[in-house]
């Protein structure tokens, strides 16, 4: 099983990216999760338990054309103040068995989208994630939270 | 947008249907317990309503129905004015209520005064029934005064039941009753309770629109950004 760990304090230079203990050198890591949507696309309660689809790949230095999948496996992104770990174990990479933390929360059933994008030849860094917020009173909320 | 309507609209018929219910059937309810235990009216024609129509012959159960005005066997006239209720005893009863209120006449016979068997000024004090048992509230045992309507459920508070505290029953509206003078009085209308009710209506109401609604009457939604 893969166990990625992204960490970055906010440059270059303090991002490192390593697969099971070892240091792991890449151009490219990218993330997409998606979840908790109706069938018209709106955000709604239950995060992976509504549904959805995830991938992970990373570009490795040594063959940059090839994109090597993470999971099944975990994989921790961490940003200054953000800790995200998703994590699907399950062998054969059933999307209802991804388990979604955020801070330490677990927020499996109120994930609506995760975007991690690491493009170190473009050098473009792009991370957030969407939750979803049931309130009793008024409306429900859709909050992004932006890492970077 | 018609399917989020909908379900609003789903929802409130059901939270309606579920508090207002019990509500609809009151006046049954109240009918149904004057006759029994609480020995309402001294055991005279309270309770009998099921009766009435039929025995009476000159008064069909279409007129009763309408009217709402409950005859005498021997001297029964008039009917209720305003279309309000009228209960009399056999021997001598009011023969309707001209005050726009519900007149209850006394079967003891104490409060006759004039010819339409009522005393006081037009339009004045509320009539009742004074029952003969006596009522037992507290450890105290006086004659109980009936003035119809849902004030009456008043008196239930003395043997009271589980589910008089709870809004399905119409005791959980009323104040205990009151000793004054030597008698019981309905103990008046309980309004922090019904302010309680409402706040349980509001909230099964929201319940259910979150249930079934997706968030307080439709799908609102508040896109934030951190």
């Amino acid at each position: 099983m893969n166990n990625v760990i992204f960490q970055t304090g906010g440059d270059w230079d303090s991002t490192t990216l390593s697969k099971n203990g070892s240091d792991w050198p890449a151009e490219k890591l990218q993330l997409s999760l998606q979840a908790g949507r109706d069938m018209d696309g709106e955000p709604v309660r239950g995060g992976i338990t509504a549904g959805g689809d995830i991938s992970a790949e990373v570009y490795p230095q040594e063959s940059p054309g090839n994109a090597v999948g993470i999971f099944p496996g975990r994989l921790q992104i961490v940003f200054p103040g953000h800790d995200l770990i998703i994590e699907n174990t399950h062998p054969g990479f059933a999307f209802e068995a991804t388990t979604v933390l955020y801070n330490g929360r677990d927020i499996t059933d109120s994930i609506v989208e995760a975007m991690v994008d690491i493009d170190a030849e473009q050098n473009q860094v792009q991370a957030y994630i969407t939750i979803y917020k049931p309130h009793w009173l008024g409306a429900d909320e859709v909050a992004t939270i932006s890492f970077i | 947008m018609k399917k989020t309507w909908g379900r609003l609209l789903f929802v409130a018929s059901l939270a309606c249907l579920i508090v207002f219910a019990p509500m609809a059937s009151l006046p049954a309810m109240a009918r149904g317990s004057f006759g029994g235990g609480h020995s309402f009216g001294g055991g005279h024609s309270f309770g009998g309503g099921h009766s009435f129509g039929s025995s009476f012959g000159s008064r069909s159960a279409s007129s009763f129905g309408r009217s709402g005005s409950f005859g005498g066997g021997r001297s029964s006239s008039g009917g209720s004015f305003f279309g309000h209720r009228s209960f009399g005893s056999t021997s001598q009863r009011s023969s309707g209520s001209f005050g726009g209120y519900r007149g209850f006449s006394s079967s003891s016979g104490t409060r006759s005064g004039g010819s339409f068997g009522r005393s006081g000024a037009f339009g004045g004090g509320r009539t009742y029934t004074q029952s003969h048992s006596p009522y037992v509230y507290g450890g105290r045992s006086a004659p109980a005064r009936y003035y119809g309507g849902f004030s009456d459920y008043s008196y239930y508070w003395n043997r009271p039941s589980w589910y008089y505290y709870t809004p399905f029953h119409p005791a959980f509206y009323y104040n205990p009753p009151i000793y004054v003078n030597g008698y019981y009085v309905p103990g008046g209308f309980n309004w922090f309770h019904t302010i309680i009710a409402g706040i349980l209506f509001v909230m099964v109401l929201a319940f259910f629109a979150r249930m079934f609604g997706g968030g307080g009457g439709g799908k609102r939604i508040r896109y934030t950004r951190y």
